[in-house]
């Protein structure tokens, strides 16, 4: 039991920090950014193919959620903010062409075949039966950390609060004096180094390649709804809500059937709670 | 073009058989692979496989004094299109021949059309499906989930392993190769203590693996292809999961060890003989068809030789065979008759010998078991 709970709350917080990103961006600019998942895939890949290439393992990971940062900003300030007016299902699409655009360029960059990276430690982590690889741990604590930090940022900082002024009403915020351009730029910009953290994390775990992006995207979707698509917390929770019953089901049920489980635990969700377990956690006053 | 075809059967009948039309008329050859797409592993190499073939017998004056002509078509790994080029190969080209498939979905798809014309396909594909019922016109290449489950049950019976688990992808590969085994475990009379099955996507195999693991089987068998085995492979090791561990074939792959690491120290499968092909003895005719189209196709590609580029050869092989013995070689009836009388034709995948009631062409002895020794893949001969 041990065992399955551990796996699935460190596969459960890499949905959780893909969750993230999709809150971020869909709080400030009421976009889902279909190509989240990309994000993912693209770090994932190029620390892969750094360190391959001779690159120091941490200088390589820092380059590649640099970079992909920068994707996350590409993306708004080419797509985004120039077609601002347009309504959000328009958006969206735009935000999938891009996806398909990533993939595409990940493909020619590189090749189809899977990676993989070093972990941050190697170690097997033995308690009389269960087994725990550390990479596991070390993911369970950096999606943590990175989620106090976020918190942290929401409440102290100035950006963050001005990203949250704006999440709750971009028209007053514009008025204060909030340059909202410029907080949605920094937002996807946070929500693609997240997701950027994300692919670092997990590729050791389960490899990378080309095409995993949409697949994580469909997850760390699912885990977002959990909170309404608002909460940073209800995205986390969603996370690990669906780590945990993906391999709970897989050991304990069925295995062929886990992502028809999994499929029904997200739609009774939905039927139960349209607005998601978790309440925007902003209401009234920033 | 039909008035054409009449002269020239009178005239093979006035026993001037193939110079009149030597000049003008190559044999035309069909191939439809998923040279690009997901499945571009298994399509490019056969394609090139196949390509440099057809130069090599052209270069060296065609066959029996006739060129050779090869139509080629990329499916792009869609099954859809590979439908489409089989009939465009049929009606529009009117090839004489069509070795190709490249994956069992897509030879499977194709079959009907091959059936229903009236071509010889020589479909370059796993699946038992193509020849179980058999079909006409339809002969296959690579040894079936049959035999290669076969060979790595018989060799588990063996060592004394009877408890067996199986974990299986839930892709068509991984459901085939399921149904092969749930059928044979039992023949051989061993018990299956474990049906897990697992997504080639899935991001987490410990929930299977440890459902695995209090059944302490003496084996487990895992039947899927790709990252996902390796996934598998490593987490069997981290979970210290009781018995050896048997892999599918197709995993022969360097990915396979890179992904895998250490922890694919051990691991076996059944196999095709390439990548041990330094293990067999020099001098054996398996030995030197391997090292044969080792030397062409690394010295014209300048890249290692894949493991399905043997495939592609094989088909070209029986095919090209094939023609050389048929009565007429433009004649698709009398190329079928003359697939159906191959035997002993010495290839990588095993020693073919077709008949009007085999058209797999392959027994047992056609799969190697391969085994992980220092990060090497060794041939297994215990």
């Amino acid at each position: 039991m041990m065992q399955l709970v551990v796996a699935g709350l460190a596969v459960g917080s890499i949905y959780g920090l893909i969750g993230l990103g999709f809150v971020i961006i869909h709080n400030v600019s009421n976009v889902v950014n279909l190509s989240q998942g990309e994000f993912v895939m693209l770090s994932g890949m190029m620390a892969a193919s750094l360190v391959s290439s001779g690159w120091p393992w941490y200088f390589a990971i820092l380059a590649s959620i640099l970079a992909v940062a920068l994707v996350g900003a590409a993306l708004d300030y080419l797509i985004i903010a120039r077609r601002r007016s347009e309504r959000i299902i328009i958006l969206m699409l735009l935000t999938l062409a891009f996806d398909v655009i990533l993939r595409g360029a990940a493909l020619l960059i590189w090749d189809k075949e899977d990676h993989t990276l070093t972990p941050i430690t190697n170690e097997l982590l033995r308690f009389g039966e269960v087994a725990i690889p550390s990479q596991y741990l070390w993911i369970c604590g950096v999606v943590l950390v990175a989620f106090g930090l976020l918190t942290y940022f929401y409440r102290k900082t100035r950006t963050g609060i001005a990203m949250l002024a704006v999440a709750s009403n971009r028209r007053a915020a514009l008025l204060c004096g909030v340059r909202v351009k410029s907080v949605i730029r920094i937002a996807f910009i946070v929500s693609a180094s997240l997701s950027a953290l994300g692919g670092i994390l997990i590729t050791p775990v389960t490899y990378i390649s080309y095409d995993v992006g949409i697949d994580l995207a469909v997850k760390g979707f699912a885990a977002a709804i959990v909170g309404g698509l608002a909460s940073p917390a209800g995205a986390v929770v969603g996370g690990w809500l669906f780590g945990l019953v993906e391999t709970i089901s897989a050991g304990y049920i069925s295995s062929q059937y886990k992502d028809g489980i999994v499929l029904l635990v997200f739609l009774s969700i939905l039927l139960l709670f349209p607005r998601g377990l978790f309440r925007r956690t902003w209401r009234g006053r920033v | 073009m039909k008035r054409r075809q009449l002269l020239a059967g009178t005239l093979s009948g006035l026993a001037f058989p193939l110079l009149s039309r030597a000049a003008q008329d190559p044999i035309k050859i069909g191939t439809f692979n998923p040279i690009t797409g997901p499945a571009s592993v298994i399509g490019d190499p056969e394609t090139k496989a196949v390509r440099l073939w057809v130069d090599r017998i052209n270069n060296a004056g065609g066959i029996r004094g006739v060129p050779l002509k090869l139509y080629e078509y990329d499916t792009q790994s869609k099954t859809a299109l590979a439908v489409s080029f089989m009939r465009r190969l049929i009606e529009t080209d009117q090839v004489h021949i069509v070795v190709g498939g490249g994956s069992s979905g897509e030879a499977l798809a194709a079959a009907p059309f091959a059936e229903r014309a009236g071509v010889p396909l020589v479909a370059m594909a796993t699946t038992s499906k193509l020849v179980r019922p058999l079909q006409k016109w339809v002969f296959k290449v690579a040894a079936d989930e049959f035999l290669t489950v076969s060979a790595t049950l018989e060799h588990m019976k063996k060592h004394g392993l009877t408890r067996v688990a199986m974990l299986t992808s839930n892709s068509a590969f991984g459901v085939s190769g399921r149904e092969a085994a749930r059928t044979l475990v039992s023949q051989y009379g061993m018990e299956l203590v474990a049906d897990e099955q697992y997504g080639d996507q899935d991001s987490s195999m410990v929930a299977q693996l440890n459902k695995i693991k209090t059944t302490s089987p003496d084996a487990t068998f895992v039947y899927g292809i790709g990252a996902a085995a390796a996934l598998v492979t490593k987490t069997h090791r981290e979970l210290s999961v009781p018995g050896e561990l048997y892999v599918s074939t197709g995993n022969a792959t360097e990915r396979f060890l890179e992904l895998a690491g250490s922890s694919a120290e051990g691991v076996r499968q059944g196999t095709v003989p390439l990548p041990i092909r330094d293990d067999l003895p020099k001098g054996s005719e398996l030995r030197d068809v391997m090292d044969l189209l080792d030397q062409e196709y690394s010295g014209a590609y300048k890249t290692e030789t894949p493991g399905f580029a043997a495939t592609g050869y094989d088909g070209i092989q029986i095919a090209l065979t094939a023609l050389e013995n048929a009565s007429d070689p433009y004649d698709r009836a009398s190329i079928r008759d003359s697939l159906e009388k191959i035997t002993k034709l010495q290839c990588i995948n095993g020693n073919f010998s077709y008949s009007p009631t085999d058209h797999a062409g392959l027994g047992i002895e056609s799969v190697y078991m391969v085994v992980v020794r220092d990060g090497k893949f060794r041939w297994d001969q215990d």
